[in-house]
């Protein structure tokens, strides 16, 4: 005990003088939000963001694109065929109004014939030709001059219905005229004179009906052509809209669908480095090729875009091969040299010689030793894979082509280094530089063929970068993997 | 890089000089906040708002004075604006103060106790006790930093002094009887 008679002041001032501590790092990362805060964002934003922003914008551009360009041209052409609709069917009246006429002169031919008091049997057709070759100018021929007449009047638009009317009557009272100066004729070459004025009578009653006719269905004709374009526009977007409720509501109960999936991968590196060590950045690797398999559900979130998040199980693998080991009873290359990346597991490393090992790569070896000591390191990974992803359609047909790109995030659940050496395989131990969560930039193309309307089948070739799987990696060793995913998707 | 580059370089608002900054002055300036709070949590509060306060000033700061005279300056400032408002005090008559001389054991009054203690002061004693005990303001600079009478800081001082004395010799009391 050393106890002193002391100022209180003192025993704090001395007390405090040499104390020093340090904040946690989270009052720095605070201070730089509050101070740079929109710059900051921009500074963290991994690199996965990026792409898939970038990724959204083009889908958006192209959506954007497609609804302002390909709609516009669509609704033209609508409006196009609407018109030449309503035009057809004031043709078909015309038509059916000519035929009408054609009809009624037949039947006056006929009642001629029975005036004619012929053989019994004439072919009105011949009555016809008879009366061609008679009257002057021939009733048919006039008819045929109206049709034409009518039709240019057709083809030329509805609003000169009015005219059309007028020139019909026009038409139509000459050719009462005329028949009747043929039924004149008719009636002097059969010389029924006492039948004349009934005939005459009778014909004129015939045209007067046929004029009468004629009128109502012209008045028919120019209700037909008083319809507004925009009323028959509006009929047709009515219908339309009818179909693509329809449609909608089809779409609205299928917007959902479920798939699943099982692909290759294959794993390999984009650069030459190691995730191991640096001693293998130049030693030859091979990727392996191992098996994903998974479900997904897809959102339509129209016609073109499926947003779609799934869960699947991938396994990923590759080699490092020339790995030199020196201790040749052992099978664990790499346990003569501290390797960074790896944590021994204690059951391999017993009983291993521990010997001084300059370098590991077979390169570095000298050639008499290498083909006894040449072994090779295997790193075998398991992820549970969340990909959410974009699928853009760019067909639509009984084979659909899309776009697919998103990310996944990966968790790892598997993470084992072994070692082959005399065709011996032995664990080692595990990587220490493996995050447990990492991610991927996603993309690629998907072909899908409709075996019905609910089930579909897939065949989707993905590219998948990772990019941060790894920390400490030696070199420039990218790692990605690529598989080939096949599968049922079935809609509900 | 010299100081005066890193300052200029901070009144460009260069992020990396502001974290060079950082580095060189947090601890200092972040023990200072532990004395001026009532806590961790709160000195981390304060060191944050107080390091605001310096990125967004820095271009005031003229080169006159340290840099870390500045610096505590305004951590102190910063302090002082959280707990200078809270309200009453005992008025301690100066005729009270009693003799602050104290048997210690230096060995056994360590530096968590001597820091706790100073943290549970009522925030006015603590502020006071910190300025003239620790950072060597006079009565008459703190009654005019703190908006109060001198007679009322040497009343607050007298009575912080008070209250840490009887948490020492509580202290020294319970650790005596319990190490017999």
């Amino acid at each position: 005990m050393k106890n002193e008679k002391k100022h209180i002041d003192r025993l704090y001032q001395e007390g405090l003088k040499s104390f020093e501590a340090t904040p946690s790092e989270a009052v720095w990362e605070n201070i730089y939000e509050r101070i740079h805060g929109k710059e900051k964002k921009r500074r963290v934003i991994p690199l996965w963001i990026r792409l898939s922003g970038i990724a959204a914008g083009l889908l958006l551009l192209v959506t954007l694109g497609n609804k302002l360009f390909f709609q516009d041209d669509n609704t033209i052409p609508e409006l196009n065929e609407t018109i030449v609709d309503t035009n057809s069917k004031n043709n078909q009246n015309k038509k059916n109004n000519v035929d009408e006429v054609f009809d009624t002169k037949t039947e006056i031919a006929s009642e001629e014939n029975v005036v004619q008091e012929d053989s019994n049997e004439t072919d009105p057709k011949e009555l016809l030709n008879n009366i061609q070759k008679n009257s002057k100018p021939p009733i048919v021929n006039k008819n045929e001059s109206f049709v034409a007449n009518n039709r240019m009047t057709n083809s030329k638009k509805t609003n000169t219905v009015e005219s059309q009317r007028n020139a019909i009557q026009e038409e139509l009272s000459k050719a009462t005229n005329d028949k009747s100066k043929v039924a004149k004729v008719e009636n002097s070459t059969l010389k029924k004179l006492e039948l004349e004025s009934n005939l005459v009578e009778s014909e004129n009653k015939l045209s007067t009906d046929v004029i009468a006719k004629n009128t109502k269905e012209d008045k028919k004709d120019e209700t037909v052509g008083k319809l507004s374009i925009e009323d028959v526009i509006a009929e047709n977007n009515e219908a339309k809209q009818n179909e693509d409720e329809l449609t909608t509501k089809e779409k609205a109960a299928k917007r959902w669908s479920v798939a699943s999936n099982v692909a290759p991968v294959y794993f390999n590196t984009l650069g030459s480095g190691s995730s191991i060590h640096s001693e293998f950045n130049n030693n030859a690797k091979s990727g392996n090729i191992n098996m994903s398999y998974g479900v997904s559900a897809n959102y339509a979130i129209n016609d073109k875009i499926n947003l779609r998040v799934g869960v699947n199980n991938v396994k990923l693998g590759y080699n490092t091969h020339d790995v030199f080991n020196l201790s040749s009873t052992a099978a664990n290359p790499i346990s003569s040299v501290a390797v960074k990346n790896i944590a021994v597991s204690k059951s391999a490393s017993v009983g291993i010689t521990s010997t001084n090992v300059g370098g590991m790569s077979f390169a570095q070896v000298p050639e008499t030793l290498t083909n006894d000591f040449n072994a090779s390191i295997n790193q075998e990974l398991g992820f549970f894979e969340i990909p959410l992803e974009i699928q853009y359609k760019i067909t639509n047909t009984k084979l659909g082509i899309n776009a697919i790109g998103g990310f996944s995030a990966l968790f790892l659940n598997n993470n084992e280094i072994y070692s082959t050496f005399d065709g011996q395989t032995t664990l080692i131990g595990n990587a220490t530089n493996i995050n447990n969560l990492s991610y991927s930039a996603n993309l690629g193309f998907g072909l899908n063929y409709k075996l019905s309307n609910k089930l579909n089948l897939n065949l989707e070739p993905m590219f998948k970068y990772q990019l941060n799987t790894f920390k400490n990696t030696s070199g420039n060793f990218k790692p990605y993997f690529i598989g080939v995913y096949s599968g049922l998707s079935f809609k509900f | 890089m010299s100081l005066e580059q890193l300052i200029e370089k901070c009144k460009e608002n260069d992020t990396k000089a502001q974290s060079d900054l950082y580095k060189l002055f947090s601890s200092k300036l972040f023990t200072l906040c532990l004395k001026y709070s009532r806590n961790y949590a709160e000195a981390e509060d304060n060191l944050q708002d107080a390091f605001v306060t310096i990125f967004e000033k820095i271009s005031q700061y003229s080169g006159k004075g340290s840099l870390e005279g500045w610096l505590k300056r305004i951590v102190i400032n910063t302090a002082l604006q959280r707990y200078r408002k809270q309200g009453v005090f005992d008025i301690v008559n100066e005729d009270q103060i009693e003799d602050v001389q104290i048997d210690v054991d230096t060995e056994t009054v360590n530096l968590d106790f001597l820091l706790s203690s100073i943290q549970e002061l009522p925030d006015r004693y603590r502020l006071v006790f910190n300025l003239y005990v620790l950072d060597g303001y006079s009565h008459k600079e703190i009654s005019e930093m703190l908006d109060i009478t001198t007679g009322t800081t040497k009343s607050n001082l007298a009575r912080a002094r008070k209250i840490l004395k009887d948490k020492i010799e509580n202290y020294m009391a319970n650790f005596n009887s319990q190490s017999l």
